[in-house]
């Protein structure tokens, strides 16, 4: 049957399951390609969602109306809230999930989606013609012959493009253990033009629960109480496991350096680079090579699931050398392993080849999301899922895409620094590599980005109704703040002190109000009945004091920059024309082709000069400098 | 980058280096107000009045006390002007120091020192220019930069850049080490802990300090050459400082350590002045006054033209060679550096106490270390004073001739960077001194530090968050 949809999602990993279900929310009739329908939502790393930017990224993705932080929250075993100690701007949500729990949520959320169709299949080419000489996606052709038409397809391909495993000197083609790689995707682009590079990454081995020794192991727990993932969670009913804490010792780095010979990444089989922030064990050792210990962190892959994942020694040493390293390990000594770790090499698309709606340049229709696109972990991968599925759907019903800004989204951050600067590894997000990290709070994620989501149309009615509830219950507590004072002083003034809580803040806006009140009744009026407070509203007031200063002076930054920020490049802009520009400069601007002067000013080897040359020549060739001043030319 | 077409700007806009005649230009809605701060027209007629395309004869308002420089002021006013706004151009001598003065003190009252290029780009953009074509302006434009990046290369060599570089550095290594606890907080790693952030924060403002140079009230002093007596405590530097001046200015007393300050007064030779700074012994004294004391005394060292080391002639123990003492050589044996002289005198003190045979077998002690040639004074009876005033007085001709090297002056803009640097610093310092754990205010105290990063970044070049992390790769196992 020759069926046609607006967009097709080629994948069911993070990324893929995000984008399917953004575009069909957004009532493009979509199809869901996987090879294995299970598969859909599997954790194929560690099963762990969140952590120190991740977790803002998938706050993030939850206000736009996604589905990561949903499904989190089912599957969830375990939550830590990270940076605790430190400012709520760095606060950082984590969980552990029951990995099989995990990918039934997501497969039970895009259950619901209406417009939504999910297809086993392998994708064998992507199918084009041509529209105003430049090539046109019109779907894509299954190993079984059958052709799907689609507006856009989008691809998110995880490891699986030509995807290589490497055990020692053993080697399988595949994604991941016992899936099959794609093959066909990889040649489709390559018949198209693009430029494919090669990236790699790795896994530790898993054990049997039943075989630790938990005696000798450092146990850490959840929170208590927990904190939810989505806006839209009030409770996490469910029992939280513990995770457990063992180190490496200088008889297991013995062993590893006795059989580097046998380890792919340095027999010279694996050439491409892995991530510095994700090290082998091999790697450690060898380039830590004083440190006598390193960190293994235990996680239970589930309630009843009997894995154990030895996330802090990630390898690709031949199994026979992985099994007697784990016996060196306390509390591992008898440790069974269900599967060794393994290496796994795979094709992505560098990302000068994508615009910033993650569409591709070369190809119209064509959108590119996840680790295809030079990311690791989840988090990144499901943040440029439900961007890819947002503007592929409003590709499709003749909308602008939607950018968003580095100051408005880690999302935003993610996107800008993967077109703008060179990846050599793949890319993970920091808090450090958001400039305005102060106002990208995880806590305010909803503030910033749930309005817009419903105006894209994703935020629903129930999740809409609850921002509305918060936000005034913040606007009544600020207002109440501006009204009183705590022992001759404006309360405002209190909220700064570094030692403020909110239980001390309740207090007083308690005891401030009850004497407002007194003093305006008239006598022998009863005293009226204490308020109730949102304890999130609380926090939110508090947090804003904390940074007010901050804010302001960095609000004041980008006011100076945002004209020259936004001024857009014309797409057409041949930068060889402009003459003057560095050769260097010249050369990097045409590669990347940035749709801004802001990003121009982000990509490496340009200058202040080369900006201000580029400036004139936009300015003076598309705004005209009759017309007024520059700022007139801006949009 | 340019940061805006609608603020107030200054720049130098003669070419690099010492001429005849230099010129500062001011330009934007401020200009005439800002030059009003600058420059005094004779006669006493105010700026603001002068009208559009006027000349005016003045003087550049140096600070009290100091040389008045002739000005020729020229007045343009919006649109009349080369960039169609208000434009102030101040003609006067060409010495790069005065330039930069002027526009430092532009910029204090309020004016952004220029990008390159910028007043080009302004006049193009609001049409003043009747250039056909944009490409001329950009060659313009380009000329500019690469006119100043040459001289900034010619700079990079200087002692100034040099030390810029060097805290742009520690600093980015200082932000890293934030950056990754915040960022990997869930590494089992202690990337720095609170003392040792505490200390280095510090010590990076102290070093920022030294490059702004002396805070204005010492600024008339400071074009004198300082000598800087050094050496270890009770070694008898005060009453060398006192017998030097004539006067009882340092306490002096037997008990080690009891100069807790830095003093310092003019020192009339025979062939110039000089001033001459008594600090604290540089110890290993390390908390309260003494560490103040002795922080004061590497401050001093750092700014020295010369140091006297005063040995203890009566401490029959010779003390072991101290920084001060190894700095000095170091410097004096590169003639041709662009740092100042770095001249060094040994002086063995207080000999009559000592026997002449004492004295001998001293010297020869000393001689055997490497010092040959050592002064032996006795200040209570005046022993010796003479011949160490005539080696000072003949050091000074040496001091003033290397004085055209001495001047290593931060330009309007590397002085507002590292300004911006140092209010960012002192943030930091302030935010680590209020809060009872360094992590409850970390992201506060790394958006200082980025700051301060920044405006450094100014003068080196940008430091990335790609730069931060890779610092923290190299030299932390992250990952598990």
């Amino acid at each position: 049957m020759n069926q046609g949809y607006d967009i097709v999602v080629v994948g069911g990993g993070h990324a893929g399951i995000e984008a399917a279900w953004a575009a069909s929310r957004l009532g493009a009739s979509t199809a869901l390609i996987t090879m294995d329908r299970r598969a859909i939502g599997r954790m194929s790393c560690n099963p762990a969602i969140g952590g120190i930017g991740k977790g803002h990224m998938v706050r993030e993705i939850d206000a736009l109306g996604g589905l990561m932080a949903l499904a989190t929250d089912r599957a969830g075993i375990q939550f830590r809230m990270l940076n605790r100690s430190k400012g709520p701007a760095v606060w950082a949500p984590r969980a552990q999930c029951d990995r099989d729990a995990y990918a039934a949520a997501t497969q039970a959320i895009l259950a619901d989606a209406d417009s939504l169709e999910i297809i086993e299949g392998v994708v064998d080419d992507l199918l084009t013609d041509e529209f105003n000489g430049r090539p046109r996606i019109t779907g894509v052709r299954l190993a079984d012959g059958r052709p799907l038409r689609a507006n856009a397809v989008i691809l998110t391909t995880g490891t699986f493009l030509r995807g290589l495993m490497h055990c020692g000197s053993r080697r399988a083609e595949g994604g991941r253990i016992g899936e099959a790689p794609a093959v066909g995707v990889s040649r489709a682009l390559e018949r198209l033009g693009f430029e494919l590079g090669r990236l790699k990454t790795g896994t530790p081995p898993r054990v049997h629960r039943d075989t630790l020794d938990y005696d000798r192991l450092e146990p850490q727990p959840g929170d208590d109480p927990p904190s939810p993932f989505s806006f839209m969670t009030d409770a996490l009913p469910q029992r939280q496991v513990s995770c457990w804490i063992t180190y490496t010792n200088p008889d297991v780095h013995d062993l590893i350096r006795d059989n580097l010979h046998l380890a792919p990444m340095y027999s010279g089989q694996i050439e491409s680079r892995g991530p510095r922030y994700c090290p082998s064990i091999e790697d450690k050792v060898v380039r830590f090579a004083e440190k006598d210990r390193h960190q293994l962190f235990l996680e239970p892959e589930g309630y009843d699931n009997e894995r154990i994942y030895c996330n802090g020694i990630s390898t690709s040493l031949p199994a026979e050398v992985q099994d007697r390293m784990i016996r060196h390990v306390p509390g591992l000594e008898n440790a069974k392993i269900l599967q060794h770790g393994y290496a796994v090499e795979y094709d992505w698309v560098p990302s000068h080849q994508t615009t910033f709606s993650l569409e591709t340049k070369r190809v119209r229709g064509l959108y590119l999301a996840g680790q295809i696109n030079g990311t690791s972990g989840y988090e990144e991968a499901a943040g440029q899922g439900v961007l890819a599925g947002i503007n592929a759907a409003r590709a499709v019903g003749g909308l602008d895409p939607i950018v968003l800004g580095r100051d408005q989204a880690y999302l935003g951050v993610m996107i800008d620094d993967l077109l703008t600067k060179p990846q050599h590894e793949p890319y993970r997000m920091f808090t450090s590599r958001a400039e305005h990290r102060l106002r990208l709070r995880s806590d305010n994620a909803d503030e910033r980005l749930t309005p817009l989501g419903r105006e894209i149309g994703l935020v629903d009615d129930a999740r809409w109704r609850r921002f509305q509830t918060r936000q005034s219950a913040i606007d009544d507590v600020t207002a109440i703040v501006r009204s009183l004072r705590v022992d001759g002083a404006p309360l405002a003034h209190w909220l700064r002190r570094p030692d403020a809580t909110i239980e001390a803040f309740a207090g007083l806006l308690a005891r401030g109000l009850s004497r407002a009140a007194n003093d305006n009744a008239p006598h022998g009026s009863s005293a009226p009945a204490p308020r109730m407070f949102d304890r999130a509203a609380l926090q939110e007031v508090l947090t804003r004091a904390r940074y007010e200063g901050y804010l302001d002076r960095q609000t004041r930054h980008i006011e100076r920059m945002r004209k020259l920020e936004h001024l857009r490049l014309p797409e057409a802009l041949d930068y060889a024309a402009v003459g003057h520009l560095k050769a260097e400069a010249c050369e990097n601007l045409a590669r990347v082709r940035p749709a801004t002067l802001g990003q121009a000013s982000r990509i490496p080897g340009i200058t202040a000069a080369d900006l201000t040359v580029l400036w004139l020549f936009v300015t003076r060739r598309w705004g005209g400098w009759d017309a007024g001043s520059p700022a007139a030319q801006t949009p | 980058m340019i940061e805006g077409v609608s603020d107030t700007i200054a720049a130098i806009s003669s070419a690099h280096g010492p001429r005849a005649v230099g010129i500062v230009r001011l330009d934007g809605p401020e200009a005439i107000p800002v030059a009003a701060n600058l420059v005094a027209l004779d006669g006493g007629a105010a700026i603001e009045s002068a009208g559009g395309s006027t000349r005016h004869i003045g003087r550049v308002r140096l600070s009290p006390g100091g040389v008045d420089a002739p000005a020729v002021v020229y007045v343009f006013r919006a649109p009349r002007s080369y960039t169609r706004n208000d434009l102030v151009e101040i003609h006067t001598i060409g010495a790069p120091a005065l330039l930069s003065w002027i526009v430092r003190l532009a910029s204090a009252h309020g004016a952004r020192p220029a990008s390159p290029g910028e007043f080009t780009a302004r006049a193009c953009l609001n049409g003043a220019m009747s250039i056909a074509d944009a490409e001329t302006v950009a060659a313009v434009i380009r000329a500019d930069s690469d006119q100043d990046f040459a001289a900034a290369q010619a700079a990079r060599s200087g002692r100034t850049t040099r030390e810029v570089r060097r805290i742009a550095d520690e600093l980015a290594d200082l932000a890293a080490l934030v950056e990754a606890q915040i960022d990997f907080a869930d590494e089992p790693i202690e990337f720095i802990s609170a003392t040792e952030l505490v200390t280095r924060v510090a010590r990076l403002d102290e070093a920022l300090v030294r490059l702004c140079g002396p805070p204005p009230a010492q600024e008339r002093d400071s074009a004198l050459p300082r000598i800087l007596l050094a050496g270890p405590p009770n070694a008898g530097k005060s009453t060398l400082f006192n017998t030097l001046l004539g006067r009882e200015r340092a306490i002096t007393s037997p008990v080690a350590g009891t100069t807790r300050d830095v003093l310092a007064a003019k020192l009339v030779l025979a062939t110039g002045e000089a001033v001459l700074v008594d600090a604290a012994g540089i110890d290993d004294a390390d908390s309260g006054v003494a560490a103040q004391a002795r922080d004061a005394a590497l401050r001093e060292r750092d700014r020295a033209d010369m140091i006297v080391h005063v040995i203890d002639g009566s401490n029959p123990v010779i003390p072991a060679t101290e920084p001060a003492c190894d700095a000095a050589p170091e410097l004096a044996s590169d003639p041709a550096s662009a740092s100042p002289a770095g001249l060094r005198l040994v002086v063995l003190s207080k000999c009559d106490l000592l026997t002449d045979a004492d004295e001998r077998r001293r010297l020869e002690v000393l001689q055997a270390s490497g010092f040959s040639d050592v002064v032996p004074v006795g200040a209570l009876s005046g022993r010796g004073m003479p011949a160490l005033k005539d080696r000072l007085a003949d050091a000074l001709i040496r001091l003033r001739r290397s004085s055209g090297a001495v001047s290593a002056l931060l330009n309007a803009r590397q002085t507002q960077a590292v300004a911006t640097a140092r209010s960012a610093l002192g943030r930091a310092t302030e935010l680590v001194r209020s809060s009872a754990t360094v992590a409850d205010r970390s992201e506060l105290l790394a958006f200082e530090l980025r700051d301060a990063l920044d405006a450094l970044g100014t003068v080196t070049g940008a430091v990335t968050t790609d730069d931060l992390l890779g610092r923290v790769f190299a030299g932390f196992c992250i990952g598990k």
